[in-house]
C-alpha cells in the first residue's frame, strides 16, 4: 500500500468516510483528529514540494489535493498556517470554497500580500 | 553575497536532495523564504513568485502573454527580458548568462551566472546558494540544457 507521510490511504479514507458521516461543511468546534491530519499532510506536502518552482506541481501534490479533499472544515487550519508561514494556500481556499477575493493585477506573484488579502477577505466573509 | 548559516539538518536534506552538491564548490546565501522561486531569482527579481500557468494567473507573475506549455514560456520570458541562446557557459565579459534545467523537455530551474564564474540558484521555497552549473542536477531538475545571455553593463 503506498504511504502519503504518516498517513496511509485507508486512513485517509477512514477519514473521509468520517466527514461524509457527519456533514462535510460542518463547524463544531475543533476536531484534534482533523487537526492532526492535516498538519500531517502539511508536512507531507512542505517536505515533497519545497525546492519546487512550478505552482502545478506544487498544487497538484497528493497531499496538497488530500488537504482540499478534507473541504470547509479545514479552513480554519489553513488560515492559521497562513498567518504563521505565507505560502501557497490560495488555489486550495478558491477550490474549497469556490470564492476568491478581487486580486489587484499588480499583486500577481506577492505571496506575503496576497496571504494579508486572502486572510483580510476570509475574516470579512466569516469562512 | 554573504554565507548564511543553516542547520546542519537542513545542509544534510539538501545534500540528499542535491548528492553534487556535497562534492563541489558551493555556499548558501539565503534563509528559506516563499517570496519567489528560481525563475524570479533568475531574472533578478527577489520579491515576486514567476509563474506561468493560465489557471493562476491571477496569483502569480509572468512578464510575457504566452502561458501555455512546458517550456516555451520560460524560453520567451527570458526573450523577452533581453536574452539570447548561446552556445557554453563560460563566462564572458560584457555579458550575463542564466542556464536552463530541464526534463523530458519541461522547464524545472532556472539559475543565474554571477561575476566570479559561479552560478546563484533559489530552491523553490528553500534557499539562494552559489555552485558550479550542474551541480542541481538530480530527479527533479533534470539536467542544464539550454544557455542564455544578455548584455550587461
Amino acid at each position: 500500500m503506498r504511504k502519503y507521510g504518516s498517513i496511509s490511504r485507508r486512513e485517509r479514507q477512514a477519514f473521509r468516510r468520517k466527514l461524509v458521516k457527519r456533514g462535510n461543511h460542518s463547524h463544531v468546534g475543533i476536531d484534534p483528529s482533523l487537526q492532526t491530519t492535516f498538519l500531517a499532510l502539511v508536512e507531507e506536502w512542505h517536505t515533497a514540494v519545497k525546492i519546487k518552482s512550478s505552482i502545478a506541481e506544487i498544487t497538484g501534490h497528493p497531499a496538497y489535493r488530500a488537504i482540499i479533499e478534507m473541504g470547509q472544515p479545514v479552513i480554519p487550519f489553513i488560515l492559521k498556517e497562513m498567518e504563521q508561514r505565507p505560502d501557497h494556500w490560495f488555489i486550495a481556499l478558491e477550490e474549497i470554497t469556490g470564492k476568491h477575493p478581487d486580486i489587484s493585477p499588480e499583486d500577481a506573484g506577492n505571496i506575503k500580500k496576497l496571504t494579508k488579502v486572502w486572510l483580510e477577505y476570509a475574516r470579512s466573509h466569516d469562512l | 553575497m554573504p554565507e548564511v548559516t543553516i542547520s546542519d539538518q537542513q545542509r544534510e536534506e539538501f545534500y540528499r536532495l542535491f548528492p553534487k552538491l556535497r562534492v563541489t564548490e558551493h555556499k548558501f546565501t539565503s534563509i528559506e523564504d516563499t517570496s519567489y522561486n528560481c525563475v524570479a531569482w533568475a531574472a533578478g527579481d527577489n520579491v515576486t513568485w514567476w509563474d506561468p500557468d493560465p489557471r493562476y494567473q491571477k496569483y502569480y507573475y509572468w512578464p510575457i502573454e504566452l502561458r501555455i506549455g512546458p517550456l516555451e514560456p520560460y524560453l520567451q520570458a527570458f526573450y523577452h527580458l533581453g536574452y539570447e541562446v548561446c552556445e557554453n557557459d563560460f563566462l564572458k565579459e560584457g555579458f550575463e548568462k542564466i542556464a536552463i534545467y530541464t526534463k523530458e523537455q519541461a522547464f524545472k530551474h532556472a539559475t543565474r551566472q554571477l561575476s566570479s564564474g559561479m552560478w546563484t540558484s533559489k530552491c523553490g521555497e528553500t534557499f539562494d546558494l552559489i555552485h558550479v552549473i550542474d551541480a542541481l542536477t538530480n530527479d527533479d531538475y533534470g539536467i542544464v540544457t539550454i544557455i542564455m545571455k544578455r548584455p550587461c553593463n
